[in-house]
């Protein structure tokens, strides 16, 4: 079955804003500066904000979002039983 | 519109929360014909975001979503989701005009199978307002798992036209070319069944929600609590940390006259044992504090439970919070007034929970005629008669279900919605003209 193009009818109608544009853009930086950051270790929230330079609370946040999309997975706690280690989802 | 072959209707119920949802089945079980409006993606409200209901502990979806697949599935009931009620008019007696607006949603519901293609192929996050931000979603999204209609939505908003949910689609459901729809709706009766809003801790600054990052509402803490959550775990929302302190503040924009609120919300108090419970369960070496003012254990087995919090190490202090304060590595330190000994004490906490209160909902003050619809001090709607006859609102034919007209638990809203089921009925039965 052939597929429809109704989006790009929408586009003559409705423009995309900047800030969809850039938060876009900033989504997808954040997310390759933490897979990069984990690589093939597995990290708590505190070392990943060390790492990409992110406050924690933003960092949970992309974090659990990652985790959610399936591109991240939660291992074990620490010996404190603290934080979760964060991995890449294989 | 989907579904309907005729605009008319014996009953319109205006909110698809529990109480709408019993009183649809109510009125439809009667042979009449409803329509079951919606303005949020999915019908089930509150209730279904909730972890589990007091003092049962019976988890709240497993009692949601057997009402929600009954109400969908009843061939007198006609459900509109991501609609709007702009205004009822009355016409006569027994006589109501409804202009409704059905808005964009982008996807044919009829043909979307719940495939989630286009939510993996989207590239937009942004915070889920299904989770209260705590997590992100994308823009073309299923709003949970047991949403219902469980379908895709476009968030045209966040959209990047991108195409790329249109081209993972596999029934071709997705269609742009969609637009907001209205309605002109005949019926001889309505319900309100709108429910009510959680209050705004923003308003109250020195609680320091908003600002510290470990304080949250309760029912944000619901979400932790339910499977259907945003974590992996309970953990604080300021960096991942399984919390092993944690303290709930009651009362928080409720008996409060600096909010204007001076109402009891009736719920707070047993929701926040309930929660506590739970976190015993989810967190066995946590100590869980209840600041309270008073605990109003009013219902069927409430005492019981509020004993049994005790029995488990949950530990209640008469206190009222003065401020909440956040320390470096993100704790909170609240000070309070211990009411017992009457001082002032300081304690250190790494998670604050706010419970807080019901507001009214006033979105039906819009939808009628000035004048026509009441409302009491609170902005509830106006009950007719509190003792004899509390389903009648200031219209003749509309009818009050469940918390449009003040704070109440679930069983109370059943309840509610009922009687306020059984008053719609004798009225559209009283009706002698044809629509």
């Amino acid at each position: 079955m052939e597929k429809k193009e109704t989006f790009k009818i929408k586009r003559e109608t409705h423009t995309v804003s900047q800030r969809v544009k850039d938060e876009l853009k900033a989504f997808n930086q954040i997310r390759r500066k933490i897979l990069e950051a984990i690589g093939e270790e597995e990290l708590n929230i505190p070392d990943i904000a060390d790492k990409i330079d992110m406050s924690k609370e933003e960092t949970m946040y992309y974090v659990m979002s990652l985790v959610k999309f399936n591109k991240l997975q939660a291992t074990a706690m620490d010996d404190m039983d603290e934080y979760y280690f964060y991995k890449i989802k294989e | 519109m989907p579904n309907i072959e005729k605009k008319s209707f014996d009953a319109l119920v205006v909110g698809g929360g529990i109480a709408g949802v019993e009183s649809a089945i109510n009125i439809a079980n009667n042979g009449l014909k409803v329509l079951l409006v919606e303005k949020d993606l999915t019908i089930g409200g509150k209730m279904i975001m909730l972890s589990k209901v007091f003092p049962t502990l019976d988890c709240s979806a497993c009692i949601t979503t057997p009402k929600i697949s009954e109400v969908d599935r009843h061939p007198n009931v006609t459900i509109m989701t991501n609609t709007e009620v702009l205004h009822i008019d009355k016409q006569d007696k027994h006589y109501f005009k409804a202009q409704i607006k059905e808005k964009a949603r982008y996807v044919d519901v009829s043909n979307c199978t719940g495939c989630q293609l286009c939510e993996d192929a989207c590239p937009v996050v942004v915070p889920d307002q299904y989770q209260y931000g705590m997590v992100g979603r994308k823009a073309a999204y299923i709003p949970f798992n047991i949403a219902s209609p469980r379908v895709a939505s476009i968030d045209i908003e966040n959209c990047s036209l991108c195409g790329a949910c249109e081209k993972a689609c596999p029934t071709q459901c997705i269609d742009f070319t969609q637009e907001d729809k209205e309605y002109e709706i005949v019926v001889k009766s309505v319900v309100i069944a709108t429910g009510f809003n959680l209050f705004d801790p923003l308003k109250i600054p020195r609680y320091s929600y908003g600002s510290a990052k470990n304080v949250i509402t309760s029912m944000e803490m619901e979400r932790h609590l339910a499977p259907t959550r945003p974590y992996n775990h309970v953990l604080r929302p300021g960096d991942g940390k399984m919390p092993d302190n944690i303290a709930y503040v009651l009362c928080t924009g409720s008996r409060d006259m600096t909010v204007g609120n001076p109402i009891c919300s009736q719920i707070c108090c047993m929701y926040s044992i309930k929660q506590a419970q739970l976190l015993m369960g989810a967190l066995p070496m946590a100590d869980v504090t209840i600041y309270y003012i008073n605990i109003r254990s009013f219902g069927k087995g409430f005492e019981e439970f509020y004993e049994q919090a005790k029995g488990m190490g949950i530990n209640f202090v008469k206190g009222k919070i003065g401020q909440i304060d956040e320390l470096e590595n993100g704790d909170l330190k609240v000070r309070y007034e211990d009411i017992n000994q009457g001082k002032l004490v300081e304690s250190k906490h790494d998670l604050v929970v706010l419970s807080v209160g019901a507001m009214a909902n006033e979105d039906p003050k819009t939808m009628f005629k000035a004048d026509t619809w009441k409302q009491d001090e609170f902005a509830f709607a106006q009950q007719k008669d509190l003792f004899y006859t509390p389903s009648l609102s200031s219209i003749d034919g509309v009818f009050l279900a469940g918390t449009t007209s003040g704070p109440m638990d679930i069983p109370d809203t059943i309840l509610s919605s009922g009687a306020a089921s059984m008053e719609a009925i004798r009225y559209i039965k009283q009706a002698k003209v044809e629509i």
